[in-house]
C-alpha cells in the first residue's frame, strides 16, 4: 500500500506539472532543491525490518543483516553513508514542516504521535494515530469500542511478533518506548477470555522462526528449539535460559525480540503453560 | 592503542577489532565463522565477550577496539551464553565414524567441557561425494557461510551458496543439485575455509608432520601453496593456500589445490637408466652420467638442449651454462618458443624488455581490460579471478577470441574475429583511436619514436576493411577501441595469450597489439599495462636465466662487453652468434645438423606440432638424454634417462608472469635415487668437459641452489638485488631489482623504456594462416587447453581426481555442423588432417563458430591434437601455427 501511495504521489505530481526528478529547470515546489526518488520493491520478508538486511536486499544479495559497526550512517547502501527511516517517520514529516517542530514536540509528552494498528476481538479495528503516552485502556475501550464478542478482554499482544503479551492489570500504563509497556511497532491484538494465550505465543514464536533469515545460530537454531519446548509440558527454567541466550546473542533485532512473547506469556499467564 | 583483555594488556593498531587483540594474546576464543583473511561475518556468535561499561555481550569479531577498553572472555555471563551457543551449534551436527570430529567446533566444545550436545539434530542429509576431490557433508555443517563468501567474493565463481531461509537453510548449488552439476571448479577455496570439515578432502585424515611454503608447479600465475607432509612422508591431498603471497592472495585453482600428488605417481622413474638392446636397464648414477656424457661429447657441434620451463631458475641457469661453456653452443631453447616467443621478441624490439609491464593487482584496479586470445579461466584461473573482481568494481571487459570462453559471460563486449585476422583488427582499432582524437599525444610525443612511419602503414586499415576481413561489426571494433583508449577510471590493461602468438603471423599480431598500447599510452602507471600471460610456472624464469638461443641470461646481447663479462665469470666466453631455436633443432634432426639432444623436463613428442613428423625427426638422433620424472613419449626414445627431483623435492626459485621471483622449497626427499636437476646438469657438465678437454674447474661445484642463484644474479643486472636469503625474509619480489635495497618493481615504464623511447613497429597483414580449410579438409581446427589438465597431461593424467574431472578428449563442434554430420554430444568422432588423426567425443556447443572446431591438446586415451597440427611457423619467432589448420570430421561407428 505504501508503494502504491508513493507511486500515485509521484504520478500526480507529474500530472500537475511539477517534477520530482532533478533536471535543470525542474525543482520541488519552485525551490532550488531537487532530488531523485527511486522506488524499489522488496519481497516482504520480516527480517527486512532490520535495516542492514534491507540494504543487502537492495544491493541484490540475500537479506541477511550485516555485522555492525560500521553503521549505515558511515557505510550503508553500496558502502555510502545512508540514512534509513521507515514510512511512519517519513509520513510525519509534512505535518512537522507545515506546523513546526514545537507543535509536534508538544504532543505525547514530547514524544509526538504513534500509529497503532488495532485488531482482534474489537468492535472497531483499524489504524489510528494517537499521542504517545496513551494507554491500552483508551485504545481498546475508547477507540476500539471494546470487546466484539461480548466476552471480557483477557490479554493484548502489543508490538506484533516482536512484542509482548500484556495482562489487563497493565492496561492503564502509558504506552511509551522503554516504559513498563512498550508500544513497539504499535500493533495491538486484543484477545478475549476464550482465546488461548499459549496458542498466541506459539503462533508469534513460529512466525519468528519461519522469518528468521538463518544467518546466526542463536536465532536460527534457538527459536526452532524454543518452539519445540512449547510442545508438551513446559520447562519454565529451560525456556527462560534459552530465551535469554537468544536475546543476548542474536545478530539482529529479529532474534533479540523473538523471545519476548514467550517470556511475557510465561510471566503473565503461567497457568496456561503449566508452570508456576 | 592499548586494551586490557583477561587482565593482560595488548597493543593494537588503528582499525583493529577486539578479536584481533584476543588472537594476538593467544587466548583461545572460538571464532567459527571468522576466516583469518576475510572480514567478519558475525554469524556464529561464539566469539562473544564481556566489555566493562557496555551492555550485553558483543561479538568481538566486529567490535572495534578502543583505547582503554577492558574486556573479559571469561566473565561468567560470557561463558554461560557462549556454551549455550556452542550447544545449539553442536546440536546441528550428526556424529559418526566417517566424520573425524568437527574441527574448530569440537576444539571449542572440548575446551568448554561440553561432551554431548543438548539436542538431537533436526535435519539429515546424504553426503554429496559427486566432486572428485572433496565432499560436501551437510551433517557437519554449521551454516557459518564462509564457503559462500569463498566462492562468491573471493573466487568470484558463485557455485555454492546458502539456499533457503531460516531453519531450512542449507549449503548447496544451483537448483539444489549435486555439486558436480554446478559451475564449481574444485578450486578448494571453500574446503580450505570450512571450520568443521563439512567440506573436506576425500582422504583419510592423518597427522601432518610439517607444512612447507612453496610455489605451485603448474601455471605462470605462480600461486603460493603450503604443502602438508604426512608422517608417512606423503603429501596431503589438499595443499593449503598462502594468504600472504602477493601474487595469489590466498587463492588457488584445482590443480594447485589438489593436483600436487603426481610426485607420488607409481610410474615415477627413480633410478638412472640406459636403454640397451633388451630394453631399459637400471644403472648407477656414475654409469648413466658417463654414458650420457659420452653420447653428448661425441656430438658436439651438432647438439641442442631443451631446458625445462617447469624446473627452477637455478636448474635453467646451469643448463645454459653447460651448453655455452662446455658444449660451446648457443643452441639452447625451451617451450617459450612454442608459446610467447612472438610476444617476447616484439616487446624486446619495441620496448627493450621481454616481460609483462605491470602486476596482477593492476588487472583488479584497471578501468578496462582487453583480453585477447586468452582463456584465463582455464589456463590462469587465479588471474581470471582478478578480472572478475575488476568487473565487479565496474571495469569494462572486452574479450577478443574466435571461440567463446568463460570470460565472455562477464564481458561487456565479445569480439569474435575470423582466425588469423588480428592485424587488420588491431590496426583498425588504432585508426579509430587516432581518428577520433583519443590518442595519448603527450605520451607519443615524449616517449615513443617511429610514429609517422607507423601511421602511414595504417592507411589501408579502415574500419570497413577490418569489418569485412574479420567478420566483426565495425561498431564493435570502434567501441572496443574507445573503451581501451578511454577507460571509465584508472587505466587499461591489454592481456593476451596463445590466440595472438601461435600463428604464422604471430610476430605481426604481437606488434599490432603493442602499437595499440603505445598509441593509447596505456602503460607505465597503476591500473594499466601490457601482459602476455606466461604459461608455465617458470617459463619467465627459464628465459630470464638464459635458456634461449637469441640472448644470454637476462636477455643480454652477444656483444663484446657482455661476452667478456661472462668470460670473466666462467673462465671462457659463450659463443658470439645466436643459436638455433627448438623448431630448428628438431628440423635439424632430419638434415643431420642435430645429432644429439639433452631434453630436460620437456616432452616435445607431445607438445610439438605435427607429431608424426616430430617423431620421425627425433627418431633420427644419434643420442638423446632425457632428464625427467616420468617415462613419457620423448623419453621413450632416449638413450639415457636421468631421474630428476620434482618441485616438492628441491630448493630453488620460480619467476611468475608478474616478474615475481619466488622461493621453491623442499618438502620431501626425492624418491629412490632421483636427484635435483642442478646436480645432474653439474655432474654431466663436468664429465663432458673432461671428455672434451674443456677446463671448467670450479665452475660446476656449487654448494647448493642458493649459490647458483647468487652467480646468476651477479651476471644478470635485473636480478642483482635478489638472493635466496632476501626472498626468504621478504617473500617474492618483482624484477627489476638491481640492488639489495631496491624494493622490486610493480610496474615498468613509468619514466622510461630500456630502449629509451618505445618504438612503433608496423605490423603487416599477411594471409590469415598457412593452411586454411578447403574441400578435402573443410573445418578450421583450433587447439588450446583445459582447466583440469595441464598442457599435454603428463602430470595431471597422473592425478586420479583430475582424470575423473576430465577423462575424455572432447571436440567442440557447432550445432549446425553437428546436425549435418549426424553427431550429438557424446558421439565418437574422428578428426583427420593432412598429417594425422585423432579420435574423440563430440561436444555440441555454440562456443565455436560454424565451420570451426576446438580440441584441447592434452593426450587422453592415446589421442592428441598435435598429431593434426601444422608445423608451419612464424618466420621471425619460429613459433608454430597451433591455432589454425584444416581438418575433416568423420563420424565413428557407434
Amino acid at each position: 500500500m505504501a508503494r502504491k501511495r508513493t507511486s500515485t504521489a509521484k504520478v500526480s505530481r507529474k500530472a500537475r506539472g511539477r517534477r520530482w526528478r532533478s533536471r535543470e529547470r525542474w525543482c520541488i515546489l519552485g525551490s532550488d532543491f531537487s532530488l531523485e526518488v527511486e522506488i524499489r520493491r522488496g519481497a516482504g520478508g520480516f527480517v527486512l525490518g532490520e535495516e542492514t538486511a534491507l540494504l543487502e536486499s537492495i544491493e541484490g544479495r540475500r537479506a541477511m543483516p550485516r555485522p555492525r559497526p560500521p553503521f549505515p550512517v558511515e557505510a550503508g547502501l553500496f558502502g555510502k553513508p545512508t540514512v534509513i527511516n521507515n514510512v511512519e517517520t517519513l509520513a510525519a514529516v509534512p505535518s512537522i514542516i507545515a506546523r513546526g517542530g514545537a507543535w509536534f514536540a508538544s504532543l505525547g509528552g514530547g514524544r509526538g504521535t504513534k500509529l497503532f494498528g488495532l485488531s482482534g476481538h474489537l468492535k472497531r479495528p483499524g489504524v489510528v494515530e494517537m499521542e504517545l503516552g496513551c494507554t491500552l485502556r483508551t485504545l481498546i475501550d475508547t477507540v476500539g469500542g471494546g470487546s466484539s464478542t461480548g466476552r471480557p478482554i483477557r490479554a493484548a499482544v502489543v508490538g506484533g511478533p516482536s512484542g509482548s503479551i500484556v495482562h489487563p492489570r497493565q492496561f492503564d500504563e502509558p504506552l511509551i518506548p522503554r516504559g513498563p509497556v512498550n508500544p513497539g511497532t504499535g500493533g495491538v491484538v486484543t484477545l478475549d477470555d476464550q482465546a488461548s494465550v499459549r496458542d498466541a505465543v506459539r503462533t508469534l514464536l513460529a512466525f519468528n522462526t519461519r522469518e528468521s533469515c538463518g544467518k546466526c545460530t542463536p536465532c536460527r537454531e534457538g527459536t526452532a528449539r524454543l518452539l519445540t519446548m512449547l510442545d508438551g509440558p513446559v520447562d519454565g527454567a529451560g525456556v527462560k535460559a534459552l530465551s535469554e541466550v537468544i536475546q543476548v546473542a542474536s545478530l539482529c533485532g529479529l532474534g533479540q525480540a523473538a523471545p519476548f512473547a514467550v517470556l511475557s506469556g510465561l510471566a503473565e499467564f503461567p497457568d496456561e503453560f503449566g508452570v508456576s | 592503542m592499548k586494551l586490557v583483555i583477561d587482565a593482560r594488556t595488548v597493543e593494537l593498531p588503528e582499525g583493529a577489532t577486539v578479536l584481533d587483540g584476543v588472537n594476538r594474546l593467544g587466548i583461545a576464543l572460538p571464532q567459527l565463522c571468522k576466516d583469518p583473511d576475510r572480514s567478519p561475518l558475525g554469524a556464529c556468535r561464539t566469539c562473544l565477550v564481556y566489555v566493562e561499561g557496555q551492555r550485553g555481550l558483543p561479538a568481538s569479531c566486529h567490535l572495534p577496539a578502543r583505547e582503554g577498553m577492558v574486556v573479559s572472555t571469561e566473565h561468567p555471563d560470557a561463558i554461560r551464553v557462549r556454551k549455550a551457543v556452542l550447544d545449539l551449534t553442536s546440536s546441528m551436527l550428526t556424529r559418526s565414524e566417517e566424520r573425524n570430529g568437527f574441527g574448530q567446533l569440537s576444539d571449542a566444545a572440548a575446551r568448554h567441557g561440553m561432551l554431548e550436545p543438548g539436542w538431537a539434530p533436526q535435519h539429515h542429509f546424504a553426503v554429496d561425494a559427486s566432486k572428485s576431490f572433496f565432499v560436501l557433508d551437510r551433517e557437519a555443517c554449521i551454516l557459518c557461510g564462509r564457503c559462500a563468501v569463498a566462492c562468491d567474493d573471493v573466487q568470484q565463481i558463485g557455485a555454492i551458496a546458502l539456499l533457503g531461509r531460516g531453519h531450512a537453510t542449507k549449503v548447496g548449488v544451483f537448483a539444489d543439485g549435486a555439486m558436480s552439476s554446478s559451475v564449481c571448479t574444485s578450486c578448494g577455496q571453500c574446503v580450505a575455509t570450512c571450520p568443521t570439515g563439512a567440506l573436506r578432502p576425500k582422504e583419510t585424515p592423518a597427522k601432518i608432520a610439517r607444512n612447507v611454503d612453496t610455489t605451485c608447479p603448474y601455471c605462470g600465475v605462480g600461486c603460493g601453496i603450503k604443502l602438508g607432509v604426512r608422517e608417512s612422508e606423503a603429501l596431503a591431498l589438499m595443499a593449503d593456500d598462502e594468504p600472504s603471497n602477493r601474487s595469489s592472495l590466498g587463492m588457488l585453482c584445482v590443480k594447485g589445490r589438489f593436483g600436487t600428488g603426481f610426485v607420488h605417481a607409481k610410474d615415477r622413474i627413480t633410478r638412472p637408466m640406459i636403454r640397451r638392446e633388451r630394453g631399459w636397464v637400471e644403472v648407477a648414477w656414475d654409469e648413466a652420467l658417463e654414458a650420457a656424457a659420452e653420447g653428448l661429447a661425441r656430438n658436439r657441434g651438432r647438439f641442442g638442449a631443451l631446458a625445462s620451463a617447469k624446473a627452477t631458475n637455478e636448474d635453467g641457469y646451469l643448463i645454459q651454462k653447460f651448453c655455452r661453456l662446455v658444449m660451446q653452443t648457443n643452441d639452447v631453447d625451451h617451450c617459450t618458443r612454442l608459446c610467447h616467443s612472438p610476444s617476447v621478441e616484439a616487446m624486446l624490439a619495441s620496448m627493450g624488455s621481454g616481460a609483462t609491464s605491470n602486476s596482477y593487482q593492476d588487472y583488479e584496479d584497471a578501468g578496462c581490460l582487453m583480453v585477447v586470445g586468452a582463456d584465463a579461466s582455464s589456463n590462469h584461473p587465479v588471474i581470471a579471478i582478478r578480472f572478475r573482481r575488476a568487473v565487479s568494481r565496474g571495469a569494462r571487459l572486452i574479450v577478443i577470441n574466435p571461440k567463446r570462453v568463460e570470460l565472455c559471460d562477464q564481458a561487456d563486449l565479445w569480439i569474435q574475429p575470423q582466425p588469423g585476422t588480428d592485424v587488420p583488427l588491431f590496426n583498425a582499432m588504432a585508426r579509430v583511436i587516432l581518428d577520433e582524437g583519443l590518442a595519448a599525444r603527450e605520451f607519443i610525443r615524449g616517449r615513443t619514436e617511429g610514429f609517422d612511419a607507423w601511421r602511414e602503414s595504417l592507411e589501408p586499415f579502415t574500419l570497413e576493411h577490418a569489418a569485412r576481413v574479420t567478420g566483426v561489426p565495425a561498431e564493435d571494433i570502434a567501441q572496443a577501441a574507445r573503451w581501451y583508449a578511454r577507460p571509465p577510471f584508472a587505466g587499461s590493461c591489454l592481456i593476451w595469450g596463445m590466440g595472438v602468438t601461435q600463428h604464422t603471423n604471430g610476430i605481426h599480431n604481437a606488434h599490432a597489439l603493442l602499437n595499440l598500447s603505445l598509441v593509447a599510452g596505456q602503460m607505465g602507471f597503476h591500473g594499466s599495462g601490457i601482459s602476455p600471460l606466461r604459461g608455465q610456472n617458470n617459463v619467465q624464469g627459464c628465459g630470464d636465466a638464459g635458456c634461449i638461443p637469441t640472448n644470454l641470461p637476462g636477455y643480454q646481447h652477444y656483444v663484446p662487453e657482455t661476452l667478456a663479462k661472462f668470460a670473466t665469470a666462467w673462465g671462457a666466453p659463450p659463443p658470439a652468434r645466436a643459436g638455433r631455436v627448438v623448431t630448428e633443432m628438431v628440423e635439424g634432426c632430419l638434415s643431420g645438423e642435430t645429432r644429439a639432444m639433452y631434453v630436460v623436463g620437456e616432452n616435445p613428442l607431445l607438445s610439438e606440432p605435427d607429431l608424426h613428423h616430430a617423431e620421425k625427426a627425433i627418431g633420427q638422433l644419434d643420442f638423446l638424454v632425457a632428464q625427467d620424472l616420468f617415462m613419457h613419449e620423448t623419453a621413450e626414445r632416449a638413450n639415457v634417462f636421468l631421474p630428476a627431483a620434482a618441485f616438492a623435492e628441491k630448493e630453488g626459485t620460480f619467476t611468475n608472469s608478474e616478474r615475481r621471483v619466488q622461493r621453491v622449497r623442499q618438502a620431501l626427499a626425492p624418491p629412490g635415487q632421483a636427484m635435483p636437476d642442478w646436480w645432474i646438469t653439474s655432474e654431466l657438465a663436468k664429465r663432458v668437459a673432461k671428455k672434451l678437454g674443456v677446463d671448467v674447474s670450479g665452475q660446476f661445484d656449487y654448494a647448493g641452489p642458493a649459490q647458483i642463484f647468487d652467480e646468476m644474479a651477479r651476471l644478470t643486472p635485473f636480478l642483482g638485488g635478489l638472493s635466496h636469503a632476501r626472498l626468504d625474509r621478504e617473500g617474492g619480489l618483482q624484477w627489476p631489482c638491481p640492488a639489495p635495497d631496491h624494493p622490486g618493481t610493480p610496474f615498468l615504464y613509468a619514466e622510461t623504456f630500456p630502449l629509451g623511447r618505445a618504438r612503433f613497429i608496423p605490423a603487416q597483414e599477411t594471409v590469415p594462416a598457412a593452411e586454411l580449410p578447403d574441400r578435402e579438409f573443410p573445418f578450421v581446427l583450433n587447439t588450446g587447453r583445459l582447466l583440469y589438465h595441464w598442457h599435454g597431461g603428463t602430470l595431471t593424467r597422473r592425478v586420479q581426481g583430475l582424470l575423473e574431472l576430465a577423462p575424455r578428449l572432447e571436440v567442440a563442434i557447432h550445432p549446425s555442423d553437428a546436425r549435418r554430420l549426424g553427431v550429438d554430444t557424446g558421439s565418437r568422432v574422428r578428426l583427420v588432417s593432412r598429417r594425422g588423426e585423432l579420435d574423440g567425443y563430440a561436444r555440441v556447443t555454440e562456443s565455436v563458430r560454424a565451420g570451426a572446431v576446438f580440441v584441447p591438446f592434452v593426450k587422453l586415451e592415446q589421442s592428441a591434437a598435435n598429431f593434426l597440427t601444422n608445423s608451419a611457423s612464424d618466420p621471425v619467432s619460429k613459433i608454430p601455427e597451433y591455432k589454425v589448420c584444416a581438418v575433416r570430421i568423420e563420424r565413428v561407428g557407434d
